[in-house]
């Protein structure tokens, strides 16, 4: 079915269209939010609250606008916000130890240039690493960049879905690169030689 | 080319975004420098990770677990009813009507004990307070009638 008549069956109070929605676009919300927390059951819990969005707002859907667009800049948003969440718990659980756990604990860090880690260690270092140096990106950048390299959205939809010009997103992409560039270099720099 | 110049062009050679005079001048510098080349490799084996990130195509359940948490919002809006709205409102109208009645008292009180505007009465009723308590100079016993009574 088209997405206008899904929508307009939707405003409607069509359930049979809204399953249909979700059923066609659940993988593009559960990715797009995995691209950005990095974690299948955050990411599965943040979509469902996308479509919930949707299901209450959509009588607000500019009929022009793409249904992907709205999609992907809703799944972004939750997906940020629940990042900012995340990082305001870390910190006040990290001040509730040092006040509630003075002894020092050790922690078992994996050497980060031995020879005999395996694969698997290893892949995690690099998704550490690379999440680390895409989170510390500025806001704009790591939307723009996120969304072209891990859901392969063209320029001209990120454009849409950010609001920018073309130009703004070819210049956030290209920054975002060498900034990504510089850190990972940094890094492996300092743990190679 | 020189170490410095092929850092900052590593990720556009990697995705193959340059010109192919320099790639292939970087192709060159690395096979040659083996700092170059193991950098180059951890960073391509990084930026490798964007590509095998799983992708899921199907979400069993997802769809109830929609349905189920839109069921639970709407059976608690209709539990609550108009009371979201009216807990929204009852809050700044309670500090409305406080503060204004806390001007309405303070003003009744500020007039009640005005002190500078005395009427006629109000003197007497101040004289025959002060002639029952004492207060008036006049009317108590002076320090020569007490030793001459002695």
């Amino acid at each position: 079915m088209e997405d206008k008549i899904l929508i307009g069956k939707i405003i409607n109070q069509d359930h049979r269209a809204f399953k249909e929605l979700v059923d066609k676009y659940s993988s593009l919300v559960i990715n797009t939010c995995k691209s950005f927390v990095h974690d299948p059951d955050d990411a599965q819990d943040i979509a469902q609250d996308v479509f919930i969005e949707i299901y209450q707002s959509i009588h607000k859907f500019r009929e022009e606008a793409k249904i992907s667009t709205w999609l992907y800049r809703i799944s972004v948003n939750k997906s940020l916000n629940f990042i900012r969440k995340r990082k305001k718990n870390i910190l006040v659980k990290s001040i509730e130890h040092f006040f509630l756990n003075s002894e020092k604990e050790e922690i078992d860090i994996p050497a980060s240039n031995s020879q005999n880690a395996d694969a698997g260690i290893e892949n995690e270092e690099r998704k550490n690493i690379l999440y680390k140096s895409i989170e510390s990106l500025t806001y704009n950048q790591k939307i723009a960049f996120t969304l072209n390299k891990f859901e392969d959205v063209s320029y001209k939809e990120i454009a849409e879905i950010m609001d920018l010009s073309l130009s703004s997103v070819e210049s956030l992409i290209h920054r975002a690169k060498i900034n990504l560039q510089k850190k990972l270099i940094n890094y492996y720099k300092k743990n190679i030689y | 080319m020189n170490c410095k110049e092929v850092h900052k062009n590593l990720i556009f050679y990697f995705e193959n975004e340059l010109n192919t005079e320099t790639q292939s001048k970087i192709k060159e510098h690395i096979n040659d420098c083996v700092s170059c080349k193991i950098l180059y490799e951890k960073i391509k084996n990084t930026l490798g990770i964007i590509n095998i990130e799983e992708k899921n195509k199907s979400y069993p359940f997802f769809f109830t677990r929609i349905q189920q948490k839109i069921d639970e919002l709407n059976s608690s809006e209709i539990k609550t009813g108009f009371l979201p709205s009216f807990t929204k409102l009852l809050k700044p109208v309670t500090l409305a009507i406080l503060i204004a009645f806390g001007i309405f008292f303070g003003i009744n009180l500020g007039n009640k004990y005005e002190t500078n505007n005395y009427t006629e009465s109000n003197e007497n009723l101040l004289q025959a307070y002060a002639n029952e308590y004492y207060v008036n100079g006049l009317n108590e016993e002076t320090i020569e009638t007490f030793l001459l009574n002695d």
